[in-house]
């Protein structure tokens, strides 16, 4: 872990390669959005590619059996690899009786994983990368840094010297360096005597490799040399050539924003050039592993990967550091679980970058949960050696939230303390710079037990889910948003419930994740059967119901809870009559933060219509990624909670003093917390602010006007 | 006013002939609204990714077009693939220019180090996509794929019946291509091959065609 300190460390400071990576991430995220809008029904082509892969890797067996039969028919010889030295023994061989002196390569992501190049070049062969980003960094002896744009970090100038060893300087402009390459490979392309490609699909009915390419060099690669190898791991194969259509439509628009990547090369058998004797095709299909991530069904969703990159784009902690620091050679969110798949657990320490955020899956073309897939890879490693101190800290945050709330307001006085504070950071690990929230002494709790409901027997019902924020520090929060649904005739119940279990899930306590979203599916459920809708005011806790119970619980209890799920303020902006009640009793402008986990459940809009009810000019303030808080990954002491967290976060902080909002809003407690401190403006619940306009309370503004205090000195 | 009246009748009799030829037409095509907005879009969407689409409504068209873009390319020789229409109409209108074009199956020439020295490469297309603006070329030698990956600049013919909307218009066209076991590629192509592998910058022209034409013949 120390080494991975170090390695954020390094990430952080390296200004122009986090400059250039973060401008290839917002190309990236940009692109697919705006390709996803031109795109007929992204939805059901999602919905497709994840169908496709699911059948595709149950029946991998039977495929595997049809394309062989199907590209030997065409006259392909297929190689099975059972890991990586298998495969380079084979390519060795291959080379070694043809007599081989030159391999030309295009992009190969399965190449990489193998690591082929140092040995084949230490047994004496020349071996070229032809694709750009994969030439850049087999000149500057790197990993790729990002599975699409291999050399993303790199600038113009970079480059032109990476070009210009051995030989005279080069300009750093791009059309010199283009043709410098251009020039200094197309001797290379007409005189290689292997060609070595990857595969984007296999099409097991008809023995079909398809590769995609936009330079053009894999068009080269594939057919000038005398001997074709494809390197491919098993998961490529899809039954049909409809399939394949639907992924060279998935592969583009979620990897660079092209409707279609230039080229696309259906190759079935080789074909004749020139009447050369002796060209012939070999299919290496790579297991390395793969075999063991589908035998367990937990995790083998990490196979329906496409290798699109997308989940990357937007990962935060990626964007900061990079994929040399986050990744070991699949890099980002998919590479946490294919580490450990195919390279073993021991290489997966990065994994601790991930703050669940949650966005990754949003962003999957096929839908794969990798944020549970990281949750196991998490998991494995504590049983392996153990959880860390301060993560078992963080996982009891709610137990803490209790004694304060105790004892309140003498922990609020204490945690403003810089000597407790050092001591707390030295004892538990919470960062001595995080500004907390302050703890309450009436709870949410305490008032309900005494509240007598206003509605009984409506057509509308609610069961209430608090969580911790709600009840220990800011109860008027969860009073209010009880208030305000009676007010509109909606019977609410709040049921038996532990806190969400997020942070048992962060940290990948599996089992203690299962245990709590079982207890809080169970006391729902009764509720859910009688018609009540399970609404929380935390986008957390919504999330955990609707996203993480039923994959973490698998069955049809937390399924059917998971349907009747809502956010607070989407189940009230569907009552008509509310809205009609709000009056315009303030004036000012607010700008609004969607949390992370809001946003995977893609809501939001509503709120931000309803808050601009009140009077507020409403401004929705997004980088496009995260706060940086991921839940108490923020709380951490070092470089590896708090010192990240603020790193993610500045984008956002510098918008957000951008606009000059008067405050800010957000569901979130923690992203509250985060942006609080970030930014010196105050955040506020929207339940706080839709309670003081309905009471018209128009002074209610004032104290949000006033800059956030912090922590006492 | 007579003339007028033998005017009107004359456009009157053309207005009646062009609608015989639509009806002829229509039995094997979409209605031509349709057709018109398929080339529309055709032709918007490459240009955007870089290209050029024409449109010629015969073989002499077509060799005029070919003409043109060799002319501005500046170029030296031209390579012309062997499954196009009209080969012969092309090389003579180009030889009779000063243009050094020869087919693929020259037997004089040496395949490889022929392409590399080419300028232009003219190949057909079996089918073309609107939507995407994807030329669809199916081989079955790889001197005949070359000829669109070699050259800096790459003319692809294509017949204005084969043009369709979607990529899933081409399912039954893939189907029956695949069918065979003899070994062939098909190739889609959308405008000039590309790179945005420095700082994210695209530019057009890497290892395949700088400039990509394609002729919808009529």
């Amino acid at each position: 872990m120390t080494e991975l300190k170090d390695k954020i460390l390094e990430g952080i400071k390296n200004t122009t390669q986090r400059e250039a990576l973060g401008a290839a991430m917002r190309r990236g995220r940009e692109g697919r959005a705006s390709a996803l809008q031109i795109l007929d029904q992204p939805d059901k082509l999602r919905e497709r590619v994840r169908r496709t892969k699911e059948g595709a890797i149950a029946d991998l067996d039977e495929l595997l059996e049809e394309f062989t039969v199907n590209a030997t028919k065409r006259g392909a010889t297929i190689f099975l690899a059972k890991d990586g030295s298998a495969a380079i023994n084979y390519i060795a061989e291959i080379a070694r009786v043809n007599n081989a002196k030159l391999i030309t390569k295009s992009k190969s992501l399965t190449s990489e994983e193998i690591e082929m190049n140092h040995p084949l070049e230490a047994m004496g062969y020349e071996v070229v990368e032809t694709d750009l980003g994969e030439r850049i960094i087999q000149i500057a002896k790197e990993k790729p840094i990002h599975l699409v744009f291999p050399a993303a970090h790199k600038t113009v100038e970079q480059i032109a010297d990476l070009f210009s060893i051995g030989q005279s300087k080069i300009q750093p402009d791009h059309p010199t360096i283009m043709k410098f390459v251009r020039e200094n490979l197309r001797n290379i392309f007409l005189s290689a005597d292997i060609g070595v490609t990857g595969a984007n699909v296999a099409i097991a009915e008809t023995g079909t490799i398809v590769i995609e390419t936009n330079e053009g060099n894999a068009r080269l690669v594939s057919s000038i040399p005398k001997i074709q190898v494809v390197i491919m791991g098993m998961e490529k194969i899809v039954p049909s050539v409809e399939n394949a259509i639907d992924m060279i439509k998935a592969h583009p628009t979620s990897a660079t924003g092209q409707q279609l990547t230039t080229y696309i090369s259906f190759i079935s058998g080789r074909s004749p050039l020139n009447d050369q004797q002796g060209r012939k095709l070999y299919i290496i299909i790579l297991d390395n592993g793969r075999t063991k991530i589908r035998s367990d069904l937990d995790i083998r969703e990490a196979l329906y990967c496409i290798r699109c990159g997308a989940c990357m784009n937007i990962c935060p902690t990626y964007e900061v550091v990079g994929g040399h620091v986050f990744g070991y050679i699949y890099p980002g969110p998919i590479g946490i679980p294919w580490t450990a798949g195919v390279h073993g657990l021991e290489n997966t320490d990065f994994a601790a970058l991930c703050i669940s955020c949650g966005l990754c899956h949003e962003m999957c073309p096929a839908d794969i949960g990798i944020p549970y897939l990281i949750a196991k890879v998490k998991e494995q490693q504590n049983l392996k050696r153990g959880q860390s101190f301060v993560n078992k800290i963080m996982i009891r945050s709610d137990e803490f939230a209790k004694i304060a709330s105790t004892v309140a307001p003498i922990s609020n006085w204490i945690l403003r303390l810089p000597s407790f504070r050092y001591l707390l950071e030295k004892t538990l690990g919470i960062d001595r710079r995080r500004h907390l929230p302050k703890f309450s002494r009436d709870t949410f709790d305490e008032w309900w037990s005494t509240h007598i409901p206003m509605v009984e027997e409506s057509q509308r019902k609610v069961a209430y889910f608090v969580d911790v924020y709600a009840n220990y520090n800011r109860p008027d929060i969860g009073i209010g948003a009880v208030t305000l649904l009676e007010k509109c005739g909606v019977e609410v119940v709040v049921p038996e419930q532990k806190t969400s279990g997020m942070p048992y899930f962060s940290y990948g306590e599996l089992e203690k994740a299962r245990a709590v979203a079982s207890y809080n599916v169970e006391h729902m459920l009764p509720f859910v059967r009688k018609g009540y809708c399970v609404v929380a005011t935390e986008p957390t806790a919504t999330y955990c119901f609707k996203e993480l119970y039923p994959r973490l619980l698998m069955n049809d209890e937390s399924r059917l809870v998971a349907q009747h799920t809502n956010e607070y303020l989407d189940f009230l902006t569907a009552i008509e009559p509310f809205k009609a009640s709000i009056k315009k009793v303030f004036s000012g402008k607010a700008g609004f933060h969607i949390s992370c986990h809001q946003r995977a459940l893609g809501k939001g809009q509503a709120t931000v219509d309803l808050l601009r009810l009140t009077g507020i000019a409403v401004k929705v303030i997004e980088t496009g990624t995260c706060c940086g808080m991921g839940g108490t990954f923020g709380l951490k002491a070092g470089v590896l909670g708090y010192g990240l967290s603020c790193e993610v976060g500045l984008p956002l902080f510098e918008l957000f003093k951008k606009w000059e909002v008067d405050f800010g809003l957000t569901e979130s407690s923690v992203c509250a917390m985060q942006l609080e401190q970030g930014t010196n403006l105050r955040f506020e619940h929207p339940v706080a602010l839709l309670t003081a306009a309905l009471d018209g309370r128009s002074e209610y503004l004032d104290h949000l006007r006033t800059k956030d205090e912090g922590p006492a000195n | 006013m007579i003339t007028n009246v033998k005017e009107l009748s004359k456009s009157n009799s053309e207005v009646v002939k062009t609608r015989s030829t639509l009806e002829i037409l229509t039995t094997n095509m979409p209605p031509n609204a349709e057709l018109q907005d398929r080339i529309s879009q055709f032709r918007r969407e490459l240009e955007l990714l870089g290209g050029r689409c024409h449109l010629a409504s015969g073989p002499g068209e077509l060799a005029n077009i070919i003409l043109e873009i060799v002319l501005n390319a500046n170029c030296k020789l031209a390579i012309i693939e062997s499954h196009i229409d009209y080969n012969s109409e092309i090389l003579s209108t180009l030889t009779k220019h000063g243009i050094n074009a020869i087919g693929i199956k020259d037997p004089q020439a040496h395949t490889l180090e022929l392409l590399s020295k080419a300028d232009v490469g003219i190949t057909h297309a079996d089918m073309a996509v609107s939507q995407t603006a994807t030329v669809i070329i199916k081989t079955a030698t790889d001197e005949d794929r070359l000829t669109s990956c070699l050259p800096r600049v790459h003319i692809a013919i294509v017949s204005i019946t084969r043009l369709v909307e979607t990529l899933t218009d081409l399912t039954q066209y893939l189907e029956t291509n695949f069918q065979s076991n003899e070994p062939c590629v098909i190739s889609f192509v959308s405008g000039p091959s590309r790179t945005s592998d420095i700082e994210m910058k695209q530019v057009l022209g890497v290892h395949g065609p700088h400039e990509v034409h394609v002729i919808l013949l009529e």
